[in-house]
């Protein structure tokens, strides 16, 4: 580590967060006293000969995930005052190996979406007023939010990070992910936060691979599928697709074979995904009642207590998403809509995986626009098609990554990877990397 | 006679008698101090999402799938069924939906002599919601309401029976032998008056000859088998009168008043009827094993209809003896028990049904409490037999064992209750009675033969009952006709 | 297949959740909307196809049947909105 005290660094962190804070607002809850008496306790315990692994650096959590005694208000007034009374499983990992929580950062409400002013963390990241971050990504938001912000970010295979302590809204789709300006860091981290919890059945059983030391290894070449009709993408813009097709021939030199693959139904994630997760937010939000936490508002009876609390302590941009995922989950609709989104995420799957048997890496650009006001436009509607290339890999269950194409005039769409484990993704980030910086 | 034929369809929640939660390991001990027996998960907190199933919850809910003849599924999953109300942590209450536990059973009873087969649609485990509370008078006047989630997540099997049950008699019986099955298999003590059984009917009616069904109603809130009795029966009148009168029944839920004796609509405009049910993505599912099902199968015990059965055949008990002793597999146990050391099934039955059930209830304990081993009441019957003891002297034999434990042999020798059965003793006793009673004596000779009853008394009474009585009638006769 | 306003009314009745007149106007045209891109994917014959409900194919947990430890009452209402001594307070439950 470059700094010898602890103490030291945490007020440069503490510093740093306070600029980046006053520059765009970045955070929800930020304490520099507890920076200090962290940053005092782990040179304590590394003077009594403890390890920690992690020492030295900082990171900042999008506010939907739990920390104990610590404001978590998932970016709802639902939650303006929710003191969780645990730390979620990955953010205990992380202290418990030296790394410093900075504070608690700006997220779209309930990780829903994500624009580029409420993405605290990855803007926290991309200033360099912490190393890394976590957030939740659902159906490609941690992804998106670093593109938009010109960092890298992974979203390891689902369960691969424990979910205890997120607080989702599509328990099908949601893995707690990390944004990173360096890819090495990405995988420090991973190697930190992930592995099985006995308490989450969901989260990954078996050995955690020691992603670091592996960075270096892989094969000579890559093989790449691009879905052939990338560019045909709703919503995609002149500059991805001109900016895309040149990486493209780039990417050759640098011993990634490209092939133009066609795909029948990947076309079809963003909007089963836009079902699925609707269908899932409409049941996974329906703690939010107000009666044992959260915000609730007067009423006469019980009943319209729940209306009341949950119309006022909610956004319309969430609630319009709720109500969809309550019709097309109503009888009428529920076979023609999210029995059919469920069966096609079948197919979609099975073609991923078919690829992913013949090629290293399906590969695409992580936005259809390079812009982040493109982006912030069509963010309050459900029409958004932001998630047109990054929804697929969240109903597979497959891990992705983004890194950004860098020293570039304008913003750039990250460069987006699915692929069959994250040690494969980060091989060929970390050689990307290398070739662009 | 009505011109109706009654429908009826049960629906039964029972607890579980785990230790701890469906999905968490919060205690379910009955009687804790409100919301102490939660957790972030049985709360339903946010991001405390994750449910890990309960394998003592899942064995049970097999075994009494398998105790009501049903096929079982091979996989275990739970689906969401989605709604809001106070006392249901997270909006929606994990059941098994699409792949119940065991579908396709039955259960059978006797009515009218003979049996019976109810059909069993489906058996599925699912969580027990909270406890709401009512301040005031009742829920209608209360001005707010309190909730306890203790309860929430607690396991619960809801059994649903085919709407094969035609009267309130049947639903009564249907459920006492339900009881009484899941009592034998030891899943759950099925308290109907502290909620660990609760029953729900859907009643309707048709008229005779027709095979229609007509609009039904839910009856709910009917707590002890009484109750479910009283409800069905007062809900059967209702409709028929409606239906005399040509009206149509409402399809409602509708709760039955204990106290007015009547069932009362209860209806809510935000009562949902679609429940969006669709799996629950953070169970993940559980492949059920051939071989554990086989080995549950295995250790089910002999159930009571299969056990009446054999009582009444193998030691030809009448079916009311039967019934009464396989009331409780307990109960069973120890008649069988006994029956290992005495050859007397029926004397047996007596004394079990009679004294001992007397005995257990005085003292307000169970069979298995009872210090009188089955081979000591055996040996207490044996000495009867032998004509050692008088079957009087017996039950306070019995009663002396119930409290000590003694063996009968010893407490007859200990108090010297052995049985006076020699003559010559008996005879100068009958003397001695003769000469104090002259005015028995001259009814008994004057033909008043009944007279003889006092004078064998006034022995008895001097022998502190020890006397074998037919000997002390049989001296008596001899001395009075000389 | 369109959706009508009262599906959509009933709906938000089902999540406990009051739109204006507005946002129930533009979330209808937006409903409809995605239906209408959805078309082909609605239409598609998925019939032989088994649908995936879970992020993971992993299965088979159990946990044995052992005490753990609960929240302390005041844990548990630490976030109630009202709570009344050991309870969570809700308003009345009848709806008149």
């Amino acid at each position: 580590m470059a700094y010898e005290h602890l103490e030291e660094l945490g007020k440069v962190v503490v510093e740093r967060c306070r600029n980046i804070d006053k520059e765009s607002g970045v955070f929800v809850s930020f304490d520099a006293d507890l920076i200090a008496e962290d940053m005092k306790l782990f040179e304590e315990k590394l003077e009594q000969g403890e390890e920690l692994p992690l020492a030295g650096l900082s990171f900042v959590l999008a506010d939907n995930i739990s920390t104990a005694g610590i404001r978590t208000t998932c970016g709802s007034k639902m939650l303006a005052s929710y003191q969780p009374l645990f730390d979620a499983e990955a953010v205990s990992r992380l202290k418990d190996n030296g790394a410093l929580l900075a504070g608690k950062t700006t997220v779209d409400e309930f990780g829903f979406g994500v624009s580029s002013v409420k993405s605290g963390a990855a803007k926290a990241v991309s200033a360099g007023a912490v190393n890394f971050a976590l957030s939740v990504d659902t159906v490609g938001e941690l992804r998106q939010a670093a593109s938009i912000h010109g960092i890298a970010a992974i979203k390891p295979t689902y369960g691969r990070i424990p979910r205890k302590g997120v607080v989702g809204y599509a328990a099908s789709l949601e893995v707690l992910g990390i944004m990173a300006k360096k890819v090495t860091e990405l995988a420090v981290i991973l190697k930190y936060i992930a592995g099985h919890l006995p308490a989450d059945p969901t989260s990954l059983i078996g050995e955690v691979p020691d992603y670091p030391s592996l960075l270096e290894e892989g094969p000579a070449e890559f093989k790449i599928a691009v879905p052939a009709d990338w560019s045909e993408a709703r919503g995609i813009d002149e500059p991805t697709k001109k900016i895309f097709g040149t990486q493209l021939k780039l990417l050759d030199e640098y011993g990634f074979r490209i092939e133009l693959v066609p795909f029948s139904y990947f076309y079809h994630s963003f909007l089963v995904a836009q079902f699925i997760s609707a269908v899932e937010a409409f049941s996974d939000l329906a703690n939010y009642d107000g009666v044992r936490f959260g915000y609730r508002d007067g009423a006469k009876h019980l009943q319209e207590m729940f209306i009341n609390s949950r119309s006022k302590g909610m956004s319309n941009r969430l609630k319009r998403f709720l109500v969809f995922g309550a019709l097309v989950s109503s009888k009428k609709y529920f076979n023609r809509c999210y029995l059919q989104a469920q069966k096609m995420r079948t197919l979609i799957k099975e073609e991923l995986k078919t690829r992913l048997k013949k090629y290293d890496f399906i590969f695409t650009p992580t936005v259809p626009f390079t812009n982040a006001k493109t982006h912030d436009a069509y963010h309050d509607s459900l029409l958004n098609p932001a998630s047109y290339y990054t929804a697929a890999a969240n109903l597979a269950g497959l891990p992705a990554l983004t890194i950004p194409i860098a020293h570039s005039e304008v913003h750039m769409p990250g460069l987006h990877f699915i692929g069959s484990d994250e040690t494969g993704l980060l091989q060929a980030a970390l050689r990307l990397e290398k070739e662009y910086l | 006679m009505s011109e109706f034929e009654t429908i009826i369809g049960l629906e039964v929640h029972v607890e579980l008698l785990t230790k701890t939660k469906l999905f968490c390991s919060c205690s379910t001990a009955f009687g804790a101090e409100p919301n102490t027996q939660v957790c972030p998960i049985c709360l339903g907190l946010p991001g405390e999402i994750i449910p890990v199933l309960n394998r003592k919850a899942l064995e049970y809910a097999i075994k009494a799938a398998l105790a009501l003849n049903c096929d079982i599924t091979d996989v275990i999953d739970f689906d969401r069924k989605n709604y809001f109300y106070a006392d249901l942590p997270k909006g929606y209450q994990r059941s098994q939906f699409f792949n119940p536990m065991g579908t396709n059973g039955y259960v059978e009873i006797e009515v009218g002599g003979s049996t019976k087969r109810i059909g069993i649609k489906q058996l599925h485990l699912e969580e027990d919601a909270g406890k709401l509370l009512h301040t005031g008078d009742d829920i209608i006047t209360s001005p707010f309401s309190l909730v306890d989630f203790n309860r929430a997540g607690v396991p619960l099997i809801e059994i649903v029976t085919e709407p094969d049950i035609r009267s309130a008699e049947e639903a009564r019986l249907f459920l006492q032998e339900l009881r009484n099955i899941l009592r034998y298999i030891a899943i759950s003590d099925c308290k109907l008056e502290e909620g660990s059984m609760r029953a729900d009917a859907n009643v309707s009616l048709r008229p005779l000859g027709s095979n229609k069904f007509g609009n039904k109603t839910e009856l709910k809130n009917m707590n002890s088998f009484r109750s479910v009795f009283n409800g069905i029966e007062y809900e059967v009148k209702r409709q028929s009168k409606i239906l005399r009168e040509g009206g149509e029944v409402l399809p409602e839920t509708r709760h039955w008043d204990e106290d007015k004796g009547v069932t009362k609509g209860m209806r809510s405009k935000f009562a949902s009827a679609d429940y969006r049910c669709f799996p629950d993505a953070n169970f993940l599912p559980y492949e059920l094993s051939t071989d554990w099902i086989e080995k549950l199968k295995d250790s089910l015990p002999e159930l009571p209809l299969a056990r009446r059965r054999r009582l009444m055949d193998e030691y030809g008990l009448p079916a009311y003896d039967a019934e009464v002793l396989t009331s409780s597999r307990e109960l069973a146990d120890y008649y069988d028990a006994t029956l290992r050391f005495s050859p007397a099934p029926k004397v047996v039955s007596n004394w079990v049904m009679g004294e001992i059930l007397r005995l257990l209830k005085a003292a307000e304990i169970e069979i298995t409490e009872c210090k009188i081993t089955p081979e000591n009441l055996a040996e207490l019957l044996r000495l009867i037999e032998k004509g050692e003891i008088s079957g009087k002297i017996a039950k306070e034999v019995l009663e002396e064992m119930s409290t000590t434990g003694e063996k009968a042999e010893s407490i007859v020798q200990r108090k010297g209750l052995a049985q006076i059965s020699d003559e010559d003793t008996l005879r100068k006793l009958a003397i001695e009675v003769i000469a104090a009673n002259p005015r028995s004596v001259e009814d008994y000779r004057s033909g008043k033969k009944k007279a003889i009853g006092f004078l064998v008394g006034q022995i008895m009474r001097k022998t502190k009952g020890k006397a074998n009585p037919q000997l002390v009638n049989k001296v008596l006769e001899e001395e009075l006709n000389k | 297949m369109t959706i009508s306003k009262e599906e959509l009314r009933r709906a938000s009745v089902d999540a406990r959740l009051k739109l204006t007149v507005e946002e129930e106007e533009r979330l209808l045209t937006d409903v409809n909307k995605i239906i209408q891109q959805a078309k082909s994917l609605i239409n598609l014959d998925l019939q032989e196809v088994k649908p995936t409900f879970y992020g993971s194919e992993q299965k088979n947990f159990l946990r044995e049947d052992i005490e753990g430890i609960s929240l302390k009452n005041d844990e548990a209402l630490a976030n109630a909105p009202e709570s009344d001594q050991f309870y969570f307070r809700v308003p009345k439950i009848v709806e008149e």
